[in-house]
């Protein structure tokens, strides 16, 4: 593996256990075609009853060191994005640390975010590079929402899933990462959130755990989040293109989170972008939450849709509501 | 876009509804197979005709593909 571009220098992770449309179908008693004409989703990841969002990142960045010419020793900032962490305190990029073996001199963050935290981390890791805090930054994403899910919850089980990544980015490849735009709208932070997660008491005064969802439970109200993703999303692929001087007709593939397939057709169309330059793979993964853009980097190259030397625009965005945009030249 | 065609073309972005069913004055919610994903097809065909973006409260407020018509009519002026 070599560091000059950031497409190699990324590896993913999914869990062994998978829960497709039958598996579904059979509990529910729908059929498994019209989940996926629902959703357009064929199989989702599942983590292990003891699997947790650290243990996935950091089997990603076990491989990505292992087939890396940068040691362990070279990387001086974890970045560690997710919304499942270890515990409230200490940061779980701590404990990933020495799991994973870095130096101590090691600089270690979590980063809360979910759907635009890829983008994020990469703003980050930018950043911390060009100001010279930080020469080799190992950026890890991992989610485990499918355990924030209730038993009865057909909709929410059928589209989000688990994975991680993790992605190694240099003084080199971070030239390769363009301008950033980002946006936020906290107005609609309940319209998709993790309730009975954090300090603040629930809404319905019900200070009870979540019964078997000891880590929260999952609530979303789907069509709040796809208005909010009608609205958005546009505007941010017009300032992604006007901050890093392009035009739509100049980017050679288009890489947005994988939230459900009828909003990224009906993005796709009302952006006019060909279909030939738009990268679905929600098919066969979910949605993976913070590693929906580098899962659909590493497919797109190993379909040979993304090639060196391309222009790829990356879109995050969801829960918060916080969106991100930027350029990568891979 | 006169109502006859609106109605046409929200019958076409509803796949599983057969040619023919919908009128000005059919109750879209009473349609077999009606889910929220139908809901979305809605806001979906309205935001890419008319570049407007309704919400569910204002989806709930009409029933049928008339009232529909007239909200996004009075929301383009």
């Amino acid at each position: 593996m070599h560091n000059s571009s950031l497409l190699n220098n990324i590896v993913t992770y999914l869990p062994k256990k998978n829960l497709t449309n039958e598996d579904l179908a059979r509990v529910f008693n729908v059929q498994p075609e019209q989940i996926f004409k629902t959703v357009g989703v064929n199989q989702r990841h599942i983590s292990g009853e003891d699997e947790l969002a650290s243990d996935m990142g950091i089997q990603a960045a076990q491989r990505l060191l292992k087939e890396s010419d940068i040691s362990k020793d070279d990387i001086d900032f974890l970045i560690f994005c997710s919304t499942c962490f270890d515990y409230s305190a200490p940061s779980t990029s701590c404990i990933m640390q020495d799991k994973i073996g870095l130096s101590k001199s090691t600089a270690c963050i979590d980063l809360p975010y979910g759907c635009s935290g890829y983008v994020y981390g990469l703003a980050m890791a930018k950043s911390f590079i060009s100001s010279g805090i930080a020469k080799n930054i190992l950026f890890i994403t991992s989610d485990t929402l499918t355990k924030t899910i209730t038993e009865n919850n057909l909709e929410l089980k059928s589209i989000f899933s688990d994975a991680a990544s993790a992605t190694l980015i240099t003084q080199k490849n971070s030239r390769s990462i363009g301008e950033f735009v980002f946006g936020t709208d906290g107005g609609g932070s309940l319209d998709v959130f993790v309730s009975k997660s954090g300090y603040r008491p629930p809404i319905d005064g019900n200070i009870d755990a979540c019964g078997i969802l000891p880590h929260g439970k999952l609530e979303m109200d789907g069509m709040k989040v796809f208005n909010f993703g009608l609205k958005i999303v546009p505007q941010l692929i017009t300032d992604t293109l006007k901050k890093n001087d392009l035009t739509l007709d100049q980017i050679d593939l288009f890489i947005f989170h994988q939230p459900s397939r009828f909003l990224l057709d009906v993005l796709r169309k009302k952006i006019n972008i060909p279909e030939s330059k738009f990268f679905i793979n929600i098919e066969q993964h979910g949605n993976t939450s913070s590693t929906s853009i580098p899962l659909a980097l590493s497919d797109a190259q190993a379909q040979g849709k993304l090639k060196h030397g391309m222009i790829v625009l990356l879109a995050g965005f969801g829960v918060g509501y916080s969106w991100a945009g930027t350029i990568i030249k891979t | 876009m006169t109502l006859e065609e609106f109605t046409l073309n929200l019958e076409k972005e509803l796949e599983e509804v057969e040619v023919g069913t919908l009128n000005p004055d059919t109750v879209y919610r009473d349609l077999k197979n009606w889910s929220s994903m139908y809901a979305l097809i809605i806001i979906a065909f309205i935001d890419f005709n008319f570049n407007i973006i309704l919400n569910s409260k204002e989806l709930k407020e009409t029933s049928t593909i008339r009232e529909l018509y007239n909200l996004v009519k009075s929301k383009s002026v």
